[in-house]
């Protein structure tokens, strides 16, 4: 027994060595949480129903859940009831145990936390379901998952009854990665200030300001009016187009315990070939993003430059009589008569083959540098509503 | 003759404001022209007048002096009530951080590194 005792003790401590909390959620004291649950997914568009198990996470640390759905004796297929237990460190208590086998589906779910940091969690995860009381999973499963904060992943749905007087045709079950702010901090307030700086070859700058706010913690979004670049005109009858730009994302602070602030920022950007003036027709973005940490002072002005595409074009007829062929290639195609288009070449910045305009968007954009500056300040708590500039 | 339009030709004589589209009503007013010419007739004839006013009615026209205490006293609120206005005016000048488009120096750059936090979306 004693050994046995020291034996998990020493798991234990060797999980919790081999997966510390990270730096960030340290110096900010939020702890990651992680909710397993099932919720209704309802017929009509309302919300459905939920129930579920939230807990914090600990470093190396197994918890399980139950959760149930439907009963037995009920009409086949109604999921009009649900519930959930936790039997981390407790057994089943009776209440569990009656509406476990009375149950229509189950579900036992485990996870142990992996890696923790800010913004992020790994964890194990094995969950089962068991139909109508049965000792024998029906369907089973072992994955890792890596989740940001509040994203949500789905693990598992069973349908009901369209009939069932609750409205609930189906029943998913998901984990979602939370984080529980520090009680002392949790009510501030952040302020940013971030601006969208654009220098072309010449050194020409072109800036977008937005000013966020949002308690600490929270991810409000930004998303930056475009920028846009003109595109040379290769021929007389070309139509007029452009390249916009457009930057977006999340940016979450937190007030560390030293006055500091650390801050996430997920940024994405998309380049999207554009008529002007704008035509119903739009052509798909080319889009990448990111995510970044960054620790900073209050008020720091810190500039984060965005990689200049590497690759990716965009194409589009480049007149109205290329146009015009191009739908007859296009019926032509459709008739097994044309022979296949070739690929413009990727090093020219822009270039007009077979009726098409191409820009290629690695020597489009070269020599220009893109960059947010963000800026992160305390804000009085009723200023919490985003604006822009 | 339409009254209306010759109250609005006599408003544009003393130099009062006009709605337009009823001052080219009345220039297309026969009656309404004749009208015009006789307020400027009229006005010119006052104009000539320069007869002085009797004495006694002349000094009528002349405002008292002031006293000199009650002039420095109004010089002065109007300097403060032009203070307290400058004070409130917006001073787009100003660099201030919260509501400037001109972004601040940045203390330091971090990147993006492709490949490593960065990636594309499609």
């Amino acid at each position: 027994m004693r050994i046995h005792r020291r034996i998990g003790t020493a798991v234990l401590a060797s999980g919790i060595l081999a997966c510390p909390l990270s730096a960030e959620m340290q110096d900010t004291g939020v702890q990651p949480v992680l909710q397993v649950g099932i919720r209704t997914l309802n017929a009509d568009g309302s919300r459905g129903r939920d129930a579920g198990i939230t807990r914090v996470v600990k470093p190396g640390v197994k918890a399980s859940s139950y959760l149930h759905a439907g009963r037995i004796e009920d009409p086949d297929g109604q999921l009009c009831s649900m519930r959930a237990a936790d039997t981390t460190g407790r057994e089943l208590n009776a209440l569990d145990r009656r509406g476990l086998d009375a149950a229509l589906y189950v579900w036992k779910v485990t996870t142990t936390s992996v890696v923790l940091e800010a913004g992020r969690q790994t964890i194990d995860l094995e969950w089962a379901r068991f139909d109508r009381a049965s000792t024998t999973a029906t369907v089973s499963r072992k994955s890792r998952l890596t989740l940001a904060d509040g994203q949500t992943h789905a693990l598992d749905l069973v349908h009901g009854t369209a009939a069932a007087p609750c409205l609930t045709p189906a029943v998913i079950l998901e984990v979602t990665a939370l984080t529980q702010e520090a009680p002392a901090l949790a009510d501030a307030v952040l302020r940013y200030d971030m601006w969208l700086v654009h220098h072309d070859r010449s050194g020409r700058r072109e800036t977008r300001h937005l000013v966020l706010s949002g308690l600490q913690g929270r991810a409000p979004a930004f998303d930056f009016p475009p920028m846009f670049a003109p595109v040379p005109r290769l021929q007389d009858d070309q139509y007029d187009f452009r390249v916009a730009t457009r930057i977006s994302g999340t940016v979450r602070g937190r007030l560390t315990q030293d006055g500091q602030v650390s801050i996430e920022l997920e940024t994405h950007r998309s380049n999207r070939l554009e008529r002007i003036p704008a035509t119903a027709l739009t052509l798909p973005p080319r889009s990448a993003g990111g995510r970044k940490m960054l620790t900073g002072a209050l008020g720091e002005a810190i500039e984060i430059q965005l990689p200049q595409p590497a690759s990716g074009s965009s194409s589009s007829p480049a007149s109205e009589r290329d146009l015009r062929e191009v739908r007859e290639r296009a019926s032509a195609v459709n008739r097994l008569e044309a022979p296949p288009r070739g690929m413009p070449p990727a090093d020219e910045p822009v270039l007009i083959q077979n009726g098409r305009l191409t820009v290629n968007y690695a020597p489009f954009f070269e020599g220009e540098r893109l960059s947010v500056i963000v800026q992160v300040e305390k804000a009085d708590a009723g200023s919490e509503q985003p604006a822009i500039r | 003759m339409n009254t209306i339009h010759t109250e609005a030709l006599s408003a544009l004589v003393d130099g009062e404001p006009v709605d337009p589209a009823l001052l080219a009503a009345a220039l297309e007013d026969p009656d309404a022209r004749a009208a015009l010419v006789d307020f400027v007739r009229f006005r010119d004839a006052a104009r000539a007048d320069t007869t002085a006013l009797p004495a006694g009615l002349d000094r009528l026209r002349q405002r008292p002096p002031l006293p000199r205490a009650f002039r420095w006293t109004a010089a002065a609120a109007v300097l403060a009530l032009m203070f307290v206005a400058g004070m409130l005016a917006p001073q787009p000048w100003r660099q201030d951080p919260a509501s400037s488009e001109a972004p601040p120096q940045p203390t330091r750059i971090e990147r993006f590194e492709p490949g490593v936090d960065w990636h594309p979306g499609d």
